[in-house]
């Protein structure tokens, strides 16, 4: 480019030659500082050497960097698994390839359509009927079965249900969960409830969250509200509205992919959507622009006095922040009438069926998924296994307890292909429902009905 | 873009005999020089338009090895989809607010930064940054900035004793967020096009019309814009190119909500390849796209080349 | 107000508007900065506090802490020297063989090069998205998924109408009888590309360096989707690892490498903001 472009005859333009020679003496410069803070490639290395064994590359997709800086204790326990694994196996190297988490589907499959899959892939349980029927991913009945730790009959039951297409078992789950109703006791004992008795029925719960509405500093716009749940763009408000839908007697989709959550139970579940935040005004319409994290924020805040979120938010995020003095969980309230109902989902190893190496990859996915890693990841989230659930180390703790919550109320992912579409209609119904766009019964019919003419049966 | 006024142009006075003219300008040769970049074009930009193209006459998931041929049933269904043409309206939309008014903001600014104003040139430079970030990334933090509770922004209304506006829980509001962030984004590139055309503007001709008595908006009508119609031209025809085919920043803000108030055809065709893995119905949302653009060109094209006459 | 400023001499008049102007500008500045200015106080703000509510404007305890952790913890230093090396190329592959078809386009005359230009140009039109997929089957098929080399010729490819239209105009300025009074002295068509065109259209391959490198720097989705390896990906998707899903989001680190990701473009923009006027200026963008 120099070549080209620092001709040296040119009259008008030497000026800007100069600068042009300038600015990229500058990056230079620039890139030489960078390179030097280059750190070397965690992994890399290890040759293999004088095993018999011919050289192999896994490359695993995930979202999981096992080299955070800020790694929880879960993931510090995969990484001991892996580094072990890695001496043990000389002659296999690990290519790592770390997405975020909501990149994840949609890579792996474009990586699929172009036959250059990843060995292992990391995908959310909303995706694994899709992904199963799909073609893409292996079966892992003959390792699954007769495995002494990662055997199907080990598996809780909610998870067992989604890691299960067609009688095939397609993923090895790293932990599950469970959504769960937070309360603040603190702010139920000012407010005047007991902060030992939470809400059991959504009556209850919208009477209290009535009382725990307050403008708590006069200035005339309310600073605490009774009840935040999560409506912004993600799958998290599908997730958590069916839970509603469920305890109401209603499901989300039939045996034949046709959407049946316009029932009296779903539309019932929107119209409470509608009044927490018009009728009761106990709910911010601004739950529908506010992310999982955010979410989290206002309730340790004390800007939510209860919330509907997900367990893993437990042990770390929330009593990282809260006292157990200062708040507490509970069952998600059911109408009256209805039954205990919570959703569970839940990320999972996979297989592809391109990968040339599967008995090395399952390898690698068993030493990732040991014993002391499920006990470690079990402690911070609830474990995918009845035998890590009766542990010593987990009986009696707040994860055990919800386990058996889940074991008992949880529903997982829809078994249709069009997940996707199925939950960005209820999505958008229940954003235009929350801010009095639309009827509540209308909105809903409508999703149903749309899903029901382009998708149904896929 | 005038493709066939090149050439006309380059017909200047035949001074040197023909013989020459011709070693000049013909050669077969020059097939050769041409080649390497239509190779780009042809490889990675016509090739794969033509596979997407047709895609978009199959049945064609990326959820299902099964990829049956269907004709003109994608077209047929987006025909009779009212997501697709409320996607449609809002992208028209967006483009009718969007391209007028970036190309205003980057006008008033080239017109003050060609001021002989001294020290113009750290204004430039600072009012091209916008342009130095990316997309999805300033999606990212205008959202931080704009977000309801937290942001920054809203902080600020509430400090000047203004009540918060809801700017991502809105519809309209989002609509309007996402028309700021963009046109924080993209005001730079026309400010630079129009700044640039302003230096090719004789400057004889101002003087010329100040004797004459004409006002400085007169001038401004009168010489500048019809002077500038070729960069307004190019400006207008990109930004609406931009404008259908923007999902980064979507992407990064709104996802297409809150419902689908911001879920413009470009998003929407995002959404059905990558979350509903449906290829086909998403490359025949392109091909409209495709029409569309090229459409709005030539009207374009047609409308300011007559104003320039 | 009007014989007020009658009676002020040219100059004085000059110099109040020029005040204004000052302070329009800066008014605007400010507000087209603040983004960037938030970024950065997000960025030197402790990780901790950056809920804190109310916000403070400035950073009661600033901490570089962010990009300490971002340089030394993560891997965006090679993400950036990654981005370097694709942008680079991007802008020598696109200048290069840019320019050897504007020349040809500006100066033949072979038959049925207006629609070969008119199809080069029209492919502006072309939404890139639903593009993805046909490309990354390509490149596989190349063997060039997760390489450089995937980004830049997909890049360049992009580029090119842009860079073919450009440089074209410019040449198009060019009076005609240079070329012929060295052809009359002898010299074949490179060597009046080479040593006529090239330097005569060098403001105008500035400003199209500054476009392709900007265009390339700040691509995102298919650097995201092209490359797998962490050790090869570039900024961009690199950045928006620090988003979360079900766990925080590290602002401070996407501000710190944002405005890190910044620092090249705005080196170009600073040194060549008046070539790129003046590379767009020359006759370049024209009907």
């Amino acid at each position: 480019m120099h070549m080209l472009l620092l001709r040296p005859s040119e009259p008008h333009g030497s000026r800007h030659e100069k600068r042009f020679r300038l600015a990229w003496t500058l990056i230079a410069l620039l890139v030489l500082a960078i390179s030097a803070c280059v750190p070397a490639a965690p992994g890399a290395g290890g040759e293999g050497t004088g095993d018999s064994a011919a050289p192999v590359t896994l490359r695993v997709q995930t979202s999981i960097d096992l080299y955070a800086e800020n790694a929880n204790a879960g993931v510090l326990a995969m990484r001991a698994a892996h580094e072990k694994f890695l001496a043990d196996n000389p002659h296999i190297t690990i290519e790592f390839e770390i997405l975020p988490a909501f990149d994840l589907y949609t890579q792996y499959l474009v990586a699929a359509e172009g036959a250059n899959a990843p060995d292992i892939t990391y995908q959310g349980a909303a995706n694994t009927y899709t992904l199963a029927r799909s073609g893409n991913i292996l079966e892992l009945n003959s390792y699954m079965e007769n495995h002494p730790f990662l055997n199907p009959e080990n598996l809780q039951s909610a998870i067992l249900a989604v890691e299960t297409v067609e009688g095939n078992y397609y993923g090895i789950p790293t932990t599950t969960d469970a959504r769960l109703l937070y309360f603040r006791k603190d702010l139920f004992a000012e407010a005047g409830l007991d902060p030992e008795q939470p809400p059991t029925t959504r009556e209850e719960l919208i009477e209290y969250a009535q009382t725990l509405t307050k403008d708590t500093n006069g200035d005339g716009t309310i600073d605490q509200w009774g009840y935040g749940f999560m409506a912004d763009n993600t799958l998290h408000t599908p997730h958590m509205w069916l839970t509603h839908v469920w305890a109401g007697g209603g499901d989300l989709v039939d045996a034949e992919g046709r959407a049946i959550y316009d029932s009296e139970a779903g539309i019932a579940a929107a119209q409470f959507y509608y009044d927490l935040v018009n009728t009761y005004a106990v709910s911010p319409v601004e739950v529908i622009a506010t992310d999982y994290d955010a979410s989290v924020r206002a309730l340790v805040a004390g800007q939510y006095a209860m919330a509907v979120l997900g367990s893993w938010s437990w042990p770390v995020d929330i009593l990282g922040a809260l006292s157990e003095d200062q708040i507490g969980w509970a069952r998600i309230p059911p109408p009256q009438g209805g039954q205990d109902a919570t959703f569970s989902g839940g990320w999972s190893w996979m297989i592809s069926k391109q990968s040339e190496h599967p008995d090395e990859a399952w390898a690698y996915i068993e030493a990732l998924n040991g014993e002391e890693v499920a006990l470690e990841l079990g402690k911070l989230n609830i474990p995918t296994r009845q035998s890590i659930l009766t542990h010593p180390d987990i009986q009696n703790t707040f994860v055990a307890e919800a386990g058996v919550y889940a074991a008992a109320a949880a529903h997982g992912n829809p078994q249709v292909i069009a997940t996707q579409a199925l939950f960005d209609g209820i999505r958008q119904a229940l954003q235009d429902i929350i801010q009095g766009n639309a009827d509540p019964a209308e909105a809903i019919q409508k999703a149903a009905a749309d899903f029901n003419a382009q998708y149904a049966g896929q | 873009m005038s493709l066939s006024s090149a050439s006309q142009k380059n017909a200047q006075p035949a001074r040197l005999e023909p013989r020459l003219r011709r070693a000049v300008t013909y050669s077969p040769w020059d097939y050769v020089w041409v080649a390497p970049a239509a190779a780009f074009v042809l490889f990675f930009t016509f090739y794969a338009a033509v596979f997407a193209v047709r895609i978009s006459f199959y049945n064609y998931s990326l959820a299902s090895p099964v990829r049956p041929f269907v004709g003109f049933s994608n077209y047929i269904q987006l025909w009779h989809d009212p997501d697709y043409w409320h996607a449609m309206g809002l992208s028209f939309l967006f483009a009718a607010v969007d391209v007028p008014l970036t190309i205003f903001i980057g006008f008033v600014l080239a017109l003050m930064l060609d001021q002989p104003l001294p020290g113009r040139s750290i204004f430039r430079s600072v009012l091209l940054l916008p342009w130095v970030i990316s997309m999805v990334i300033a999606g990212y933090m205008l959202k931080w900035i704009f977000a309801d509770s937290t942001g920054i922004l809203n902080y600020f209304l509430t400090e000047i004793g203004l009540d918060r506006v809801r700017w991502l829980s809105t519809g309209w509001a989002a609509f309007s967020t996402v028309v700021i962030a963009h046109g924080w984004k993209v005001y730079p590139f026309g400010m630079v096009i129009l700044l640039a055309g302003l230096q090719g503007v004789p400057r004889d001709l101002y003087e010329a019309a100040e004797m004459d008595g004409a006002n400085a908006f007169q001038r401004l009508l009168t010489i500048t814009i019809p002077y500038l119609m070729p960069q307004f031209l190019i400006l207008f025809i990109l930004r609406t190119l931009i404008a259908f085919n923007m999902v980064d920043i979507i992407f990064a803000m709104t996802e297409g909500g809150p419902g689908n108030a911001t879920e413009f055809v470009s998003y929407f065709m995002y959404q059905r390849a990558f979350g509903y893995l449906d290829l086909g119905y998403a490359t025949a949302i392109a091909v409209t796209i495709l029409l569309v653009n090229i459409v709005l060109s030539l009207v374009y094209l047609r409308v300011l080349r007559n104003r320039t006459g | 107000m009007g014989s007020l400023l009658a009676n002020l001499t040219r100059r004085q008049r000059r110099s109040i508007s020029n005040t204004a102007l000052y302070a329009v500008l800066t008014v605007i500045s400010l507000v087209a900065l603040f983004p960037l200015l938030w970024t950065f106080m997000t960025s030197i703000t402790p990780r901790e506090l950056v809920y804190q509510w109310p916000p403070t404007l400035v950073p009661t305890s600033p901490t570089l802490a962010a990009y300490t952790a971002v340089l030394q913890k993560s891997q965006i230093p090679r993400n950036f020297l990654n981005s370097l090396i694709v942008s680079g190329a991007t802008v020598v592959l696109s200048l290069i063989v840019g320019s050897l078809a504007a020349f040809r386009f500006a100066r033949g005359r072979f038959p049925g090069k207006d629609l070969i230009l008119f199809l080069f140009i029209a492919t502006i039109m072309i939404p890139g998205l639903s593009n993805i997929i046909p490309l990354y089957i390509v490149m596989r098929q190349l063997g060039l998924l997760n390489t450089y080399a995937a980004l830049i010729l997909v890049y360049t490819a992009g580029n090119m109408p842009l860079v073919v239209w450009l440089l074209r105009g410019f040449i198009d300025g060019i009076p005609l009888e240079l070329d012929e009074s060295a052809v009359l002295d002898g010299a074949t068509t490179f060597q009046v590309f080479r040593h006529i065109i090239v330097p005569l259209i060098a403001p105008g391959l500035s400003a199209a360096a500054v476009l392709t490198f900007v265009a390339a720097w700040n691509e995102f989705l298919v650097a995201l989707t092209f490359i797998q390896s962490a050790s090869k990906r570039t900024l961009q998707p690199a950045i928006q690892l620090f988003v979360g899903y079900y766990e925080q989001t590290e602002w401070t680190y996407i501000a710190a490498s944002t405005l890190l990701a910044c620092v090249p473009v705005v080196i170009l923009f600073l040194f060549l903001q008046r070539a790129l006027i003046a590379g767009l200026t020359a006759g370049s963008v024209k009907g």
